[in-house]
């Protein structure tokens, strides 16, 4: 027995030694008067390396830390189309250092049944950018442009093919073309942008929607023609590309423009900080010539702004959904 | 020449010590990668992406391709030393490499390998160099019905694939098929998912190839007792012998070749190019029987054909701007992140960077040779750590390999999941081998072939229509009735031959 008491007395100094420093722990982080930032931010990212969010978003990362004062960490959370990474900030907790980017993948998502919450579970930041990105077909094609396109789509229905990834945003894009135009593809699913341009490069297919800065290059190399490009206004780095209302079709590039939003709850001088912060950081030059060259284009919209964009964007694509063959689950 | 010139060029730009710094750091890292398993490549270069961005894009691609050709050097130490494929494409290994180990034979085991991905690496890299765009262009031709055709006649490898009872193997292969159903189809309809949101991508290959081939053999381990005395008492050389080198040769000369052109194609390339050189090598030896018991063929091929089809994947990347694989998406990620576009141009636009990425692939082969080789003796060592050691960690690295992926932690439950699932396959006599390769293949058979009839709007002739799948389709029929035909040959002499032979 004896033995067993002072190693018990120990035990007891240390518990409660440890307990005192817990509590002193936890007394100093509740504090609402905190700086913000105090650390790092964490941008997750609900797609895999290597796409067009991901790039934009670790080149704002490299950019944002002059602005937020913070370094702006990017983590990637892939799967189910966003759905996965976009549930991680919907529970994550509003304070401010969790936040998303996303496109019109929210809405998307939403009218296909594959989430259950839409954009209005959280609290829009800011809009960031845009990818150029535009219809192109191959080379020797019957058609020379998107007028040929769609009078052969007319005498042919259902027999022009296009690629697109199933019920995201280029198959929406795709999808507007067939609304505005009145027509009727054969849609062929493909994962990703790289296989479907495989597929336009063996012809093995007719139309892809495709970012401007690779479907220049094959239109160079020879193999495609671009036939415009979804923007609303031509873009001054590819001066030569008409944009799709230009040639009469009621087709905007705004499902696929990226933002940041932040879990619902988060106290509004916080999002104002970051939106701020990330206003910046697309002006910022330096940023903008990352950009370029990734083909993105800045496109800022602020807070309340943004979220009456999307709410539209938002109609426009319920609307698309219906005409789609994915059903709600 | 005018390609020796540019080649030239690039070694200039590949041979000032920061690059080489890097190139060796890629490499390093690579194995590292390759030998922990669970942890990929894929996984580590998108964590290591953020870090190039300080650097030049040469620098920064250097460094990245070598992390990927160095992990395919890695990945087979474990696969021989305990029955764990680092990476998927080392799966193949562990069928006779690590039977090679339990005879004592890991030296030459671990030997051949480091020389077959050597000589693959830099034949591939050198083909790559050579005729980089005609192949692209081809490959190009391999639409929908192409692809599903050439998944199938990797189907038919299935059969070469067990040691036991083929029976079983199909029935393995069958498991494999349904396990990679699971999932969201390419319509967006969910299937086998519960509603649990982690399983609309699928379960992952790396929980499903660490559970089955990982977690398993842990468990069957600590099922029997904790020492591995049968290996150390049996080391009997450190180093190939003659006999090695002579039965390698052209099996590591078939397997480039095969890993090379397969290489070019959509999918899990280095995999499949090792599964494929298996069967061919099997097909072709002169003792069949002994695959799956410890042959040095069975090591030497595969681990040629993976290397050589990490040299391919470049091709459609570099050619084309067109990445087959995650690694070489993220490899384009890289690219744009330095400002440089991929694409049917980059050759002309930026060849610097191409040149530089050739010449430092030459340069980091002979690197993870001089990397490898010498380190046989060390990786020997972990074979005399006491297993009740040796085991945590190696379930700890999966653990750790399972959740880098996504940074999901429901990938490591899938991955434990698994490993019952391999446990109790083995325990029953059913091969992992095939059970994997059907897994891998199902998406990209199933993509393709639906794809395939919605252009031909159901009719199934499109499979036929072109020159390409025609020819394939001769193949594969020809190589069934060819076995059918062998088979029926041998049944009707068996009554004679009932004596112990076959």
């Amino acid at each position: 027995m004896l033995r067993q008491q002072y190693p018990t007395r120990v035990v007891q100094w240390v518990i409660m030694a440890c307990t005192g420093i817990c509590i002193l722990m936890t007394g100093s982080s509740g504090d609402a008067q905190m700086r913000f930032p105090e650390k790092n931010i964490n941008l997750i990212i609900p797609q895999t390396a290597g796409g067009p969010t991901d790039t934009l978003s670790r080149i704002i990362a490299n950019y944002a830390k002059k602005y937020l004062g913070v370094p702006l960490t990017v983590t990637n959370v892939p799967g189910a189309s966003s759905v996965i990474g976009a549930r991680q900030v919907l529970n994550s907790a509003p304070d401010g250092y969790t936040i998303l980017v996303n496109h019109g993948g929210f809405s998307t998502c939403y009218y296909t049944g594959m989430a259950d919450f839409n954009y209005d579970s959280f609290e829009p930041i800011c809009r960031v950018a845009n990818v150029l990105e535009g219809p192109a077909t191959y080379v020797g094609a019957p058609w020379k442009d998107l007028k040929g396109l769609i009078a052969h789509a007319r005498e042919n229905p259902g027999k022009v093919r296009y690629g697109a990834t199933t019920g995201l945003t280029s198959h929406f894009a795709m999808a507007a073309i067939e609304k505005a135009a009145n027509i009727k593809f054969l849609f062929v699913p493909f994962q990703g942008e790289s296989p479907r341009i495989a597929a336009l490069a063996g012809r093995h297919i007719d139309v892809i929607p495709i970012a401007l800065h690779t479907g220049t290059q094959y239109v160079n190399a020879g193999k495609f023609v671009m036939l415009g490009t979804f923007a609303e206004q031509r873009s001054k780095l590819f001066p030569n590309i008409p944009t799709l209302i230009e040639q009469g079709l009621a087709v905007t590039d705004h499902i696929e423009v990226r933002g940041f939003f932040a879990p619902k709850g988060t106290p509004k001088d916080r999002i104002a900080f970051l939106d701020s912060a990330f206003k910046k950081t697309v002006e910022d030059p330096e940023c903008i010539e990352a950009l370029n060259k990734a083909s993105q284009v800045p496109q800022y919209l602020d807070s309340a702004k943004y979220r009456e964009f999307y709410r539209e964007l938002d109609a426009s694509i319920g609307a698309l959904a219906k005409q789609l063959d994915i059903k709600k689950k | 020449m005018d390609n020796i010139h540019w080649l030239m060029n690039g070694f200039k730009i590949v041979l000032i010590p920061y690059n080489i710094m890097l190139c060796f750091l890629g490499c390093f890292i690579g194995t590292l990668i390759g030998v922990l398993p669970g942890i990929g490549a894929a996984a580590t270069v998108a964590i290591l992406l953020p870090i190039t961005f300080t650097l030049e894009p040469v620098s920064a691609i250097i460094m990245l391709a070598g992390i990927f050709y160095g992990s395919m050097y890695g990945g087979s130490t474990t696969s021989i030393l305990i029955n764990i494929p680092g990476e998927a494409a080392s799966a193949v290994t562990c069928l006779d490499g690590y039977q090679m180990a339990r005879k004592g034979r890991a030296g030459p085991a671990l030997g051949i390998s480091a020389i077959s991905s050597f000589i693959a690496g830099t034949l591939g890299v050198l083909l790559l160099m050579l005729i980089a765009p005609p192949v692209a262009n081809f490959a190009l031709r391999f639409g929908p019905p192409e692809i599903f055709i050439v998944m199938l006649f990797g189907l038919t490898i299935l059969s070469y694939l067990g040691s036991s009872s083929i029976v079983k193997a199909f029935l393995s292969g069958a498991l494999g098929l349904f396990v990679g159903t699971i999932g969201t189809d390419i319509l967006g309809v969910p299937r086998f998912t519960f509603g649990i949101e982690e399983l609309y991508d699928g379960v992952g290959l790396v929980p499903v190839l660490m559970g089955t081939f990982g977690v398993s053999e842990v468990l069957i381990n600590i099922e029997g007792k904790l020492s591995r005395e049968i290996f150390e008492a049996k080391i009997r050389s450190l180093w190939p012998d003659r006999k090695d080198w002579k039965a390698s040769a052209s099996p590591i000369a078939r397997g480039s070749l095969i890993g090379f052109f397969l290489g070019v194609l959509p999918g899990p390339a280095c995999t499949i190019a090792s599964f494929v050189s298996y069967a061919v090598e099997k097909r072709l030896s002169k003792h069949p029987k002994e695959f799956g018991h410890g042959v040095i063929e069975a090591v030497a091929g595969p681990e040629a054909a993976n290397n050589a089809a990490a040299a391919g994947n470049f091709i459609p990347l570099l050619t084309l701007g067109i990445p087959t694989s995650p690694i070489m998406a993220m490899l384009m990620a890289a690219m744009l992140l330095h400002g440089i576009t991929p694409g049917p141009l980059l050759i002309n636009n930026a060849p610097h960077l191409f040149w530089g990425t050739i010449a430092s692939m030459y340069i980091g082969n002979a690197m993870l040779l001089i990397l490898n080789y010498p380190l046989i003796p060390i990786w020997i060592r972990i074979l005399r750590v006491p297993y009740g050691m040796l085991f945590p960690l190696i379930l700890l690295f999966c653990l750790i390999g399972a959740y880098s992926e996504k940074n999901n932690v429901v990938d490591m439950m899938i991955m434990t999941l698994f490993g019952l699932v391999g446990y109790l396959m083995r325990k029953t006599g059913f091969d992992l081998a095939p059970f994997i390769l059907t897994y891998i293949l199902c998406r990209f058979m199933e993509e393709s072939f639906r794809q395939s009839l919605i252009l031909s709007s159901g009719s199934p002739l499109i499979f036929l229509q072109s020159p390409i799948s025609a020819t394939i389709v001769g193949l594969i029929i020809s190589v069934i009735s060819f076995s059918i035909f062998r088979g029926m040959k041998k049944s009707r002499l068996q009554p004679v031959q009932r004596n112990g032979e076959d």
